[in-house]
């Protein structure tokens, strides 16, 4: 994708430039980065334009002061400016004549620095920043509610929705949608894209006007807006090249002509906001057409809240509704009542409290890298302290100490944030690359203006806090006092200082090193649940059949016995099966049912989820099953044949056999006899329970899509064409549903149970690397603390060792010093662990904050690192030549 | 400030003759960074041009905003006869330095 160059640098490159040539220069490198981006990709375009701008500012700097100064430096203001100017300058010449010091400081800032500033352009733009619709904050998500069910959010039926619309008063518009695959076929290769059914209000819901052409509307004659197309940017530019004339034209979904209409502008998704997929057409359709059940809860809605009207209103409103319509409708509506959840809400979801903890943490390792670097800037001061007492001696001004101080450590946090800054852009272009695929909006996260200003904020803060108690000394050193202690090193309030600079980088080190030990062993706890199939050999292929080309059910079920057949018949394929939503898919159905001869009235009447599958399917997926699977005989249109699960068994024929027990499904349509009970599967994800489920012949399954899976001795993925074959033999215009980055059609098993993780691996990878950063610096920061204990202290050991002290006592003294500090820092670590444990068990799978055995397990490991980073400086202590600095003396 | 061109500016403006009617910034820098192997900044090439162009040594004129800039002016430059003139006089005083010493023995490469 080719794009403009980061705005930021844009922004700080025009806030520099001189005037004259700003537009030029800025033009300049705007094409000069296009053409970059087009040869050798956008990092290479971003590296040249970085360094452009840092090549640009030294000639523009220059050139800005010396024309300015002049003029301003013969008022006041301009003297102050002046004085200013060289203290900076001083500042700066006193930090580059100590290279190794100025290294050591901004590059620990700057990875502090950096880090934070990714996590807050990711937690800007998940969290802070408004949806980029009209009046966001108005548009809510209506669903209906089952508590005793533990519905999930968002469902609702056609009737109900359209009986809150017509009564209730707080919203503006409301309409149905639902999302879904469908296949493009015509002009072009066919494909699936990612569709919105949507009643036409939907457009007025979120308030967007078209990027080409317009928008349908609720107002429209219905008629005629049903056969319209509304396209994505994303679409609209991928298949139809971006032109402007494809406006009137056709496009055929699901084998019907739709005339487009418009075209969304780029970053509008509305709806695949929620199902977290970039959404390619929204299609208006006449809900009130597809169905008048009201206890068919399968669709979702959006409303847009009248100008005034707040989400309390509308759910005191609808609850009223809601109720009234129970009592009319009691045996659809008993138990459900009516839900309002602000749209934002319903994207950002579960992973604020993520968002937050990470931002803790790092924010955890900016304290720590403060503390080390305060520990450097301390000692840098107190080693010139006898220099400033001499100044002050000889009539310096002590605002000009105090301010030169803190001048430096200013400038080292904005240096190290000008590093930072730029770490931070590789970060977060490494964190999109990673996307999880359960983190909202991740896509638009970005070092902006307001990540700058976030940045330059925390370094103008750290920078003062770093100088502030080095600025404090100085400002009221007495000459004496000073030049006295400086001979026998740094007085007991400084070491004071010192040690907890050392303490709280101990504790954070220890608290984000054990936190993380608590992420990895619920991660590798969740990743050892068992799914409850064996998913290792297995193949899978994923169809949708459309409506329009196969409406007919026999039809149906004759392509999904034609491929099977086909599948069977393949070289190395133990067996062949197919279900019409796989495990992990994320897609389920449930209904309600009866079990034949116990009557239930509507709000403790049973609920499972209903699969279609065919024959072999236990048997290919490794699923035990009691009684016995389905046979070719039972594939008929009124199924007399089910298995349900354990979890349904255990639930719903408690204390008795439910094989050769009869129940009703589908409102009484079907009755059949359990023929056997299949093992519980982790259908959703592996961290939430197995729910109650009924699995019936797929002749009686009315979801249009079909997932088949192969299992073969050999690597499965080598049948992938063999597969894809066998399904084009069937019916050559089939697309299969292509997954991932990649587009790959056939999917291991395997690679979809190992997908579902992909939340937790991430969480865990940042916590790890975090953690990881923050032992580095306090490992780095306790081994200093020693070393220059050891220098400060060479007189006094070697005193000891003359008067008779041994190396070994002088190894204990200093291992004692050290073992205080760690001591305490290892307390202070825990407490943290244990006092941020509500938000990170929220994360933690079937695991407690408190689990003593992985906290220890933390603190153990910190121990073995420090370990030789400490032993290093103290038994340089041991070497002290006493006859060396007896001599010095 | 005097009114030679320096080196660099001397650069410039042998790039800007190179280049013809088609000089501004990016052809100006890559020209000299491609033939003379210097190494320059655009900002630090659009301050000198900005010089030049303040003595009469080069004169300027805006293109139409171009959309490949971000909707930004393309600025191109040509050499004033002045600044001809000027470029001439500094060859000439170098040469005339340089004059029999082609082959001076201090001034053997080593």
């Amino acid at each position: 994708m080719r794009g403009p160059p980061p705005r930021v640098l844009e922004w700080i490159l025009g806030r520099v430039l001189h005037a004259s040539s700003r537009e030029s220069v800025l033009g300049d490198l705007h094409e000069e980065y296009v053409r970059i981006e087009g040869d050798r990709g956008r990092s290479a375009a971003l590296m040249w334009y970085a360094g452009q701008a840092l090549a640009s500012l030294r000639p523009s700097v220059r050139r800005r002061f010396s024309r300015g100064f002049p003029r301003v430096a013969r008022t006041r203001r301009g003297m102050v400016v002046d004085s200013l100017l060289m203290g900076v300058m001083q500042a700066w010449r006193s930090l580059w004549r100590r290279p190794a010091y100025t290294v050591a400081a901004v590059t620990t800032l700057a990875l502090a620095i950096g880090a934070n500033a990714a996590t807050f352009g990711v937690v800007d733009a998940i969290l802070l920043r408004p949806l980029s619709y009209p009046d966001a904050e108005r548009i809510v998500s209506l669903g209906e509610t089952h508590p005793a069910r533990q519905s999930d959010w968002g469902w609702l039926s056609i009737p109900n929705l359209a009986d809150w619309r017509a009564e209730a008063a707080s919203f503006e518009a409301a309409a149905l949608f639902r999302g879904g695959s469908m296949a493009v076929t015509g002009d072009g290769d066919p494909e699936y894209v990612v569709g919105m059914r949507v009643e036409p209000a939907f457009f007025e819901v979120f308030g967007t006007a078209a990027h080409v052409g317009r928008t349908v509307s609720g107002s429209e004659a219905g008629d005629e807006s049903y056969s319209t197309v509304v396209l994505s940017h994303g679409l609209w530019t991928r298949r139809h090249g971006g032109s402007p004339d494809i406006v009137g034209t056709m496009l055929i979904l699901d084998g019907s002509a739709h005339t487009i209409v418009g075209v969304m502008p780029r970053g509008f998704n509305a709806g695949g906001d929620w199902i977290g997929a970039p959404v390619d057409v929204w299609v208006p359709v006449d809900f009130a057409a597809m169905g008048e059940s009201r206890s068919d809860r399968s669709y979702n809605a959006a409303a847009r809240l009248r100008p005034g009207a707040t989400v309390s209103d509308a759910r005191a409103e609808l609850s009223l509704i809601a109720s009234r319509l129970s009592a009319i409708h009691p045996d659809e509506n008993d138990g459900w009542s009516s839900g309002v959840m602000p749209w934002k809400e319903l994207i950002v979801g579960d992973t604020r409290s993520t968002l937050l903890l990470v931002w803790a943490a790092m924010a955890l390792v900016l304290l720590a890298a403060c503390a080390n670097v305060g520990n450097l800037v301390l000692n840098r001061a107190l080693a010139r302290e006898s220099d400033a007492a001499v100044r002050r001696a000889l009539g310096a001004r002590s605002g000009r100490l105090v301010g030169g101080v803190l001048l430096e450590s200013v400038l080292l946090a904005l240096a190290g944030a000008a590093l930072g800054f730029l770490l931070a852009f590789a970060l977060l272009s490494a964190v999109r690359a990673l996307d999880p695929g359960d983190l909202p909006r991740l896509a638009t996260a970005a070092v902006d203006v307001r990540g700058a200003g976030f940045t330059v904020l925390v370094a103008v803060a750290v920078g003062v806090s770093l100088g502030l108690y080095p600025a404090w000394r100085a400002s009221r050193a007495g000459v004496q006092d000073t030049l006295r202690s400086a001979r026998s090193g740094a007085s007991r309030n400084a070491r004071r200082v010192r040690d907890g600079m050392t303490v709280v980088q101990l504790a954070i080190a220890v608290a984000l090193l054990a936190g993380s030990a608590l992420a990895m062993h619920g991660f590798l706890r969740l990743r050892s649940v068992p799914p409850g199939f064996q998913s290792a050999d297995v193949l899978t292929a994923t169809v949708v059949l459309s409506w329009n080309r196969v409406p007919e059910r026999a039809d149906r079920a004759a392509f999904t016995r034609a491929v099977l057949d086909r599948l069977r018949a393949l070289p190395g394929v133990e067996s062949a099966a197919m279900i019409n939503s796989l495990p992990f898919s994320g897609s389920s159905m449930q209904q309600t049912f009866l079990v034949a001869g116990r009557p239930a009235s509507p709000q403790d009447e049973p609920f499972a989820g209903i699969r279609g599958i065919s024959p072999d399917y236990a048997r290919t997926m490794r699923i035990p099953v009691r009684g016995r699977e389905l046979r070719d005989a039972d594939l008929v249109v009124n199924p007399s044949a089910v298995l349900v699960n354990e979890t349904l068994a255990n639930r719903y024929f408690a204390g008795r056999d439910p094989l050769g027990e009869r129940i009703v499904l589908f409102g009484g349509e079907v009755e059949a006899e359990i023929i056997g009970v299949i093992g519980d599967v982790h259908h959703f994800s592996l961290d939430r329970a197995a729910v109650p489920e009924i699995y019936v012949p797929y002749t009686a399954d009315f979801l249009s899509s079909k997932t088949f899976l192969v299992r073969s001795g050999r690597d499965p993925a080598s049948l992938g064409d063999a597969v894809r074959t066998a399904i084009h033999d069937v019916d050559a215009d089939q697309p299969l549903r292509a997954r991932g980055p990649e587009r790959a059609e056939t999917v291991p098993l395997n690679r979809i149970v190992s997908d579902s993780l992909g939340g937790q691996r991430f969480r865990t990878l940042v916590l790890t690397l975090l953690a990881g950063l923050a032992v580095v610096l306090s490992v780095v920061g306790l081994s200093a603390v020693i070393a220059i204990t050891v220098t400060e202290r060479t007189r006094e050991i070697g005193l000891r060792m003359a008067l008779g002290a041994d190396r070994r006592a002088v190894l204990r003294w200093m291992l004692r010093r050290t073992a205080g500090l760690t001591t305490i820092g290892l307390i202070a670590g825990m407490a943290i662990v244990l006092a941020g444990g509500r938000a990170l068990e929220a994360m933690l799978f079937d695991l407690t904050a408190r689990d003593p055995g992985t906290l220890l397990l933390g603190a153990a490991a910190f121990l073995l690192i420090a370990a030789p980073a400490v032993l290093a400086p103290s038994l340089r202590a041991t070497r002290i030549d006493p006859g060396r600095v007896l001599r010095d003396e | 400030m005097s009114d030679e061109p320096n080196e660099v500016e001397q650069l410039i403006l042998l790039a800007l003759v190179r280049l013809g009617g088609d000089a501004y910034g990016v052809p100006v820098r890559s020209e000299i960074v491609g033939r003379a192997g210097r190494s320059i900044s655009l900002a630090a090439v659009y301050a000198a041009l900005d010089r030049m162009e303040q003595r009469g040594h080069v004169e300027s004129w805006f293109s139409d905003p171009l959309p490949e800039r971000g909707g930004r002016a393309r600025k191109h430059f040509r050499v004033t006869p002045s600044g001809a003139r000027a470029l001439r006089e500094a060859r000439e005083v170098m040469l005339r330095m340089w004059d029999g010493l082609e082959r001076h023995p201090d001034l053997e490469a080593s």
